[in-house]
C-alpha cells in the first residue's frame, strides 16, 4: 500500500536525451524514448531519432541558404543603386535613388543577420519586402518583371524552401527536445 | 496515510491529462510518460496548419501590395473616384480574410475588460505621437525635399472636404487596417510563430505597405505598439481607437495648415 501511494523519488536518465525520468516512467517525458520498452523498440526509436537529426541538419541548411539569399539581395540592391547612380550622376534624383538603394540594402542585410536568431520571422519579413519591391517595380515598369528573372526565381525559391525548412526545423527541434 | 492519499489525488486532479491515455502529465512534458503520446503542437497537422496560415497571409499581402502599387504608380488610378474604389476594395479584402477565419479570430472583436482610463491613456499616446511625427516629417519634407505632402489636399476641392478627409484618412484605415493587419494577419502569424515575432512581422508588413522608406522610422514603432496592445488586451478596439486618434490628429493638423497658412 505504502509503495503505491508514496511517489517515487528515485530517478533515471533517458538514454536518448539525458533528461531525468522517474523509475516508474514508461516513456521519457522529454523525447518519448521507451524507457521500459524492448531492446527492439529502443533501437527503432534511436534510429528514428538519427533520421530526424539528419532531416534537422538539412532543414537548417535550407534556412541558412534563405538567409544567404537575403544577403545576395542586399548586395544586388546596393550594386544596382551604384550602377544607376553612375549612369545618371548629374540627374536631379540620382542621389536620392542611391540613398534609397543603400537603405533597402541595409534593411535586407539586417534581416539576413536577424535570420540567424529568428529564422522563420526573418525569412517571412525579408520575403515580404522583396515581394513588395518586385511588385512595385513591375507596376511602375512591367518590363522589370523579366529583368534578372533567373535571379528572382532563385531568390523566391530560396525563400519558399527556407520558410518550409524553418517550420520543419521548429517541429523537429520540439520532437528531439532541442531548444 | 489517508491524508497522503488525499494530497496525491488532489495533485493528480489538478495536473493536465494525456489526450491518449488520460494519465496525469507533469507541466512542461512533451510526451506522456505513460503511453509515449506526443503532447501539444508536436503533431504533424500543426506544420500543415502553419503552412496554410502562411499561404493565406501571403495572398492577403499580395492583394494589398498590388492594389496599393497600382494606385500609387499608375496615373490613371490617381483620381478621387479610384481612391474610393481602392479604399473600399482593400476594406473588403480585410473583411473577407477575417470572415474566412471567423471562428478563430472573432474573439478579438470582443472588448474584454473595457477601461475608459486605459482607453484615454492609449488615445493620448496616439495623439502625442501623431503631433511629434507630423512635426518631424513636415520639417524633413520642407528642409530636405522642399515639399509639403498633405492627404487633405486630395479632398480639398470637394464640397464636403473635411468630412471626406476624416472618413477616408482617419475612420476607414483605423477600422479596416486594424481588422486586416492586427486582426487577420497578426492572428494568423501567431499560429505560425510566437507572439513577439508575429507582432514584428505584421508591423513590418504594415509599414512597408505604406511604400515610404522614411516613414518606416515611425510606422514600425507605431505598428509595434498597436500589435503589442492587441496581444496584451486581446481586442482590436483599443488599437482601432488609437489608430483613429493618430490619423485624425494628422488630418486635422493638415486642415488647419491649409485653411490657416502661417
Amino acid at each position: 500500500m505504502d509503495t503505491q501511494l508514496t511517489p517515487s523519488t528515485e530517478t533515471n536518465y533517458c538514454q536518448s536525451c539525458s533528461a531525468q525520468a522517474a523509475v516508474d516512467d514508461q516513456f521519457c517525458a522529454g523525447c518519448g524514448y521507451p524507457l521500459k520498452g524492448t531492446e527492439e523498440e529502443q533501437k527503432t526509436f534511436l534510429m528514428n531519432k538519427s533520421y530526424k537529426e539528419l532531416n534537422l541538419d538539412e532543414a537548417i541548411r535550407q534556412v541558412k541558404r534563405a538567409s544567404y539569399a537575403l544577403y545576395y539581395v542586399a548586395g544586388a540592391t546596393l550594386v544596382s543603386g551604384l550602377i544607376l547612380y553612375g549612369l545618371n550622376k548629374d540627374g536631379s534624383q540620382s542621389g536620392a535613388v542611391l540613398l534609397i538603394n543603400v537603405m533597402i540594402a541595409a534593411i535586407f542585410a539586417a534581416i539576413g543577420f536577424w535570420c540567424t536568431r529568428k529564422p522563420l520571422a526573418g525569412i517571412i519579413t525579408g520575403a515580404s519586402l522583396y515581394a513588395l519591391i518586385v511588385i512595385l517595380n513591375a507596376v511602375s515598369n512591367p518590363l522589370t518583371i523579366m529583368s534578372g528573372i533567373i535571379f528572382k526565381i532563385f531568390i523566391v525559391g530560396c525563400f519558399i524552401r527556407g520558410i518550409k525548412a524553418a517550420l520543419e526545423a521548429e517541429k523537429l527541434k520540439k520532437e528531439l527536445n532541442i531548444g | 496515510m489517508d491524508n497522503l492519499s488525499l494530497d496525491i489525488d488532489t495533485e493528480e486532479v489538478q495536473l493536465p491529462r494525456c489526450g491518449n491515455c488520460d494519465h496525469p502529465i507533469h507541466q512542461g512534458s512533451r510526451f506522456c510518460n505513460h503511453c509515449g503520446h506526443a503532447l501539444g503542437k508536436i503533431a504533424e497537422e500543426s506544420t500543415e496548419e502553419k503552412w496554410n496560415a502562411i499561404r493565406q497571409t501571403a495572398l492577403f499581402f499580395a492583394i494589398h501590395a498590388v492594389a496599393c502599387c497600382l494606385f500609387s504608380f499608375i496615373d490613371y488610378f490617381k483620381t478621387f473616384s479610384w481612391s474610393i474604389v481602392v479604399d473600399v476594395f482593400l476594406a473588403l479584402v480585410s473583411v473577407i480574410f477575417f470572415a474566412i477565419n471567423w471562428s478563430r479570430l472573432k474573439g478579438v472583436l470582443i472588448w474584454h475588460n473595457f477601461s475608459a482610463l486605459r482607453l484615454f491613456g492609449y488615445c493620448c499616446i496616439a495623439i502625442g505621437g501623431s503631433l511629434v511625427v507630423n512635426f518631424i516629417v513636415g520639417w524633413i519634407n520642407r528642409s530636405l525635399f522642399n515639399t509639403d505632402f498633405s492627404y487633405y489636399q486630395f479632398y480639398a476641392s470637394h464640397r464636403h472636404s473635411v468630412a471626406l478627409a476624416v472618413f477616408f484618412v482617419a475612420v476607414m484605415p483605423a477600422l479596416f487596417e486594424e481588422l486586416g493587419y492586427r486582426g487577420f494577419l497578426l492572428g494568423k502569424l501567431m499560429l505560425v510563430t510566437d507572439a513577439k515575432q508575429a507582432i514584428f512581422i505584421s508591423s513590418f508588413v504594415f509599414a512597408i505597405m505604406h511604400r515610404s522608406i522614411i516613414s518606416l522610422f515611425w510606422l514600425i514603432p507605431f505598428a509595434l505598439l498597436l500589435g503589442h496592445i492587441r496581444v496584451k488586451e486581446n481586442t482590436l478596439w483599443y488599437g482601432i481607437c488609437m489608430h483613429f486618434c493618430f490619423n485624425f490628429t494628422a488630418v486635422m493638423l493638415e486642415i488647419i495648415q491649409v485653411r490657416h497658412p502661417i
